[in-house]
């Protein structure tokens, strides 16, 4: 088995107009929770209930590092090292279509990863358990 | 010719990947003139605001810190010391 600590890896997704989204490719325990913290909202009884505005952002500026995006005037947006607010302010200014467009091409990205890790563990699954049966004695 | 160069910055961080091992407050990076033939050697000091214990462990680590127009890189070849209060590192050459 290997390690059980997450990688800080990215994966480059391409989407329309030749633009790219750089992206973790996993997210550590401590990422997921942190996107789960900017989804819930605590209601006035004091229960929790999910905010469904939040969920979009919160799955971007939980996975989004970097693009090549430019403005109108073609400078660079840069956004690699932003806090999440400050993301989520330039995320506030792209059109509906981009957002959608980028939310989307994430969504496909954590199917993909998890599609991965169920295929890896299976594999793994397969050979940790043929290599604790005990080879049969000859008769 | 200078015998010691010396940067010095208020705000930084030690990256691993994306994620951030450490955020520094001030720090200051020294270059010490080198014998003839070997390379030359970055010393950087700062003061620890937030440290990752386990990420500090991990390999490459990179520090960073901005400048006028755009960042400062430099890879992190040894680190000495990452305490809670200050970080010491040997770093290499400037990538950016």
């Amino acid at each position: 088995m290997g390690s059980r600590f997450v990688r800080p890896e990215t994966v480059t997704l391409s989407i329309s107009n030749g633009d790219t989204l750089t992206v973790k490719k996993r997210l550590t325990s401590g990422e997921q929770r942190a996107a789960y913290a900017r989804i819930y909202v605590t209601k006035a009884n004091g229960d929790l209930g999910v905010n469904p505005l939040s969920t979009g952002m919160a799955q971007i500026t939980a996975y989004l590092i970097d693009w090549n995006f430019t403005d109108d005037d073609g400078r660079p947006v840069p956004i690699r090292g932003l806090s999440s607010d400050e993301l989520v302010t330039v995320l506030d200014n792209l059109s509906q279509e981009s957002f959608q467009e980028i939310l989307r091409a994430i969504e496909q990205h954590e199917a993909a990863m998890q599609a991965e890790r169920v295929k890896e563990k299976n594999a793994q699954d397969g050979v940790s358990a043929s290599s604790t049966t005990a080879p049969s004695q000859a008769a | 010719m200078f015998q010691q160069l010396r940067l010095r910055g208020k705000a930084g961080a030690v990256l691993w990947g994306y994620r951030t091992a450490a955020s520094l407050g001030g720090w200051t990076i020294t270059q010490q003139q080198a014998k003839k033939g070997e390379p030359k050697r970055w010393t950087l000091v700062g003061t620890v605001e937030r440290l990752d214990p386990f990420q500090a462990r991990q390999r490459p680590l990179l520090f960073t810190a901005h400048r006028d127009k755009g960042m400062w890189a430099w890879p992190i070849v040894e680190l000495q010391e990452a305490g809670p209060i200050r970080i010491r590192a040997i770093l290499g050459a400037p990538e950016q």
